[in-house]
């Protein structure tokens, strides 16, 4: 049963998003894309745990036109050790198909590293999240990465199997490479979390992405779905 | 001597305590959906004082119940009923230095003597109706806070073993004295990755 407040969350996390979307609609620099995933999680009793995730990135808007095509599937592997209480190390390494979809193009392997901390605040989970990584492509790119994240039970005071949560999260990117300008953007996500059952979760949302505004900023709206298991 | 065997008996069920686990499960409801015995108990005077109440319906495992979770005085109170609306059990949630010096040192010394590392996150004083006792003396000795011979103390911790962290809820009694403990499952996937 979602109820009045749950209701408020909703409304305002769709209205924050309806209004990001209301004015990339004047935009010209603005691009749509799709984003499915599905990633399996292992965990064991050890601090050590796995992630395999498969995700595909679709142009749905493009030029200011519907245009849907395929950019890029990706695979990823992440390995993390739990560290403290709270906290999280990670390494993992990304590898996206890029040329088969668009010939100008090279693949691109990614290698990421990352500390995240996570806690409880009341029924509310904040999470911290530092991130590295570097971007092996036609050009080299580092990135440096910071993540504040938030998830709210929307039934009871957590998420349990078949109810929903929401997560808001902000994040600030900035890249810099030999062969390129230093630049910022910032990401704002919603997305709702539906715990199928004890081990599986669907989860949709929208990405607003605004890169480089010191720059030539341009926008991108990405919607996320994704199918999460774990052993 | 007996302090002796009751940490190990906490010793003992820590070592296996994959083996309890908290499946509880709430919802939250309107009021109008508590039993009526529960919603009469939660009308009178010195609880309808603060205007936020929260309702929920609770299934721990087997187990069927209904919870209120109010502010008095700026504290956060959980009244308990059964589906018959009877009282059970009210917790409030307390600070570590309200509980008696000695007792407080006798829990960390139990928890700290099994594990690596632990963070107590959440303390609750847990005032429970039995059948020596009426609902208004429960209610009476939960608001005043006065009568700890008679409480629990169910702490949530974090704690980190040489096998794993996890979370755990422990059940003392007045004296510090370990009586139970589940561990409290986590559906957290990935949220750190993507």
């Amino acid at each position: 049963m979602i109820l009045t407040y749950t209701k408020n969350l909703l409304v305002f996390s769709i209205f924050l998003l309806g209004s990001f979307t209301y004015q990339l609609h004047a935009q010209k620099k603005f691009t749509g894309f799709a984003e499915p995933s599905v990633s399996l999680n292992i965990k064991s009793e050890s601090p050590w745990s796995y992630n395999f995730t498969i995700a595909n990135r679709d142009i749905l808007y493009q030029k200011e036109e519907f245009n849907a095509e395929i950019k890029h599937i990706e695979l990823a592997q992440y390995t993390s050790l739990s560290v403290g209480l709270y906290g999280k190390i990670t390494a993992g390494i990304r590898y996206r198909f890029i040329e088969m979809f668009d010939e100008h193009k090279d693949n691109e392997v990614r290698l990421v590293e990352q500390y995240s901390y996570s806690t409880k605040i009341k029924n509310l989970k904040a999470s911290h999240r530092f991130r590295i990584a570097q971007r092996f492509r036609e050009r080299t790119t580092h990135r440096f990465r910071y993540r504040f994240l938030v998830d709210i039970p929307l039934n009871g005071q957590r998420s349990d199997v078949k109810e929903f949560s929401l997560s808001l999260s902000t994040e600030s990117v900035f890249e810099m490479g030999k062969e390129e300008k230093p630049s910022l953007g910032q990401r704002l996500n919603s997305s709702l979390s539906y715990q199928i059952s004890s081990n599986t979760k669907f989860k949709f949302g929208l990405e607003y992405r605004y890169r480089n505004y010191t720059q030539t900023p341009k926008t991108e709206l990405f919607l996320l779905t994704g199918l999460s298991l774990s052993l | 001597m007996k302090k002796l065997s009751l940490l190990l008996l906490f010793s003992l069920s820590l070592s296996t305590i994959a083996q309890e686990v908290k499946l509880e499960k709430e919802e939250r409801i309107h009021i109008e959906q508590m039993p009526e015995k529960a919603r009469l108990f939660l009308s009178q005077k010195s609880l309808t004082e603060n205007k936020t109440k929260r309702y929920y319906k609770e299934i721990d495992g087997d187990k069927k119940s209904y919870e209120a979770k109010l502010k008095i005085h700026r504290k956060t109170y959980s009244i308990e009923f059964n589906t018959l609306g009877e009282l059970e059990d009210i917790e409030v949630e307390i600070k570590e230095r309200e509980i008696p010096k000695e007792v407080l040192k006798n829990i960390k010394n139990q928890i700290s003597e099994r594990c690596d590392r632990y963070k107590i996150e959440r303390i609750q004083a847990q005032y429970v109706n039995t059948s020596s006792t009426n609902q208004q003396e429960v209610l009476k000795q939960a608001l005043k806070k006065n009568n700890f011979s008679k409480v629990n103390y169910e702490i949530i911790i974090k704690l980190k073993t040489k096998e794993e962290t996890m979370r755990c809820e422990v059940l003392f009694d007045s004296l510090g004295s370990y009586k139970n403990h589940r561990k409290i499952t986590d559906y957290a996937h990935d949220t750190h990755l993507h």
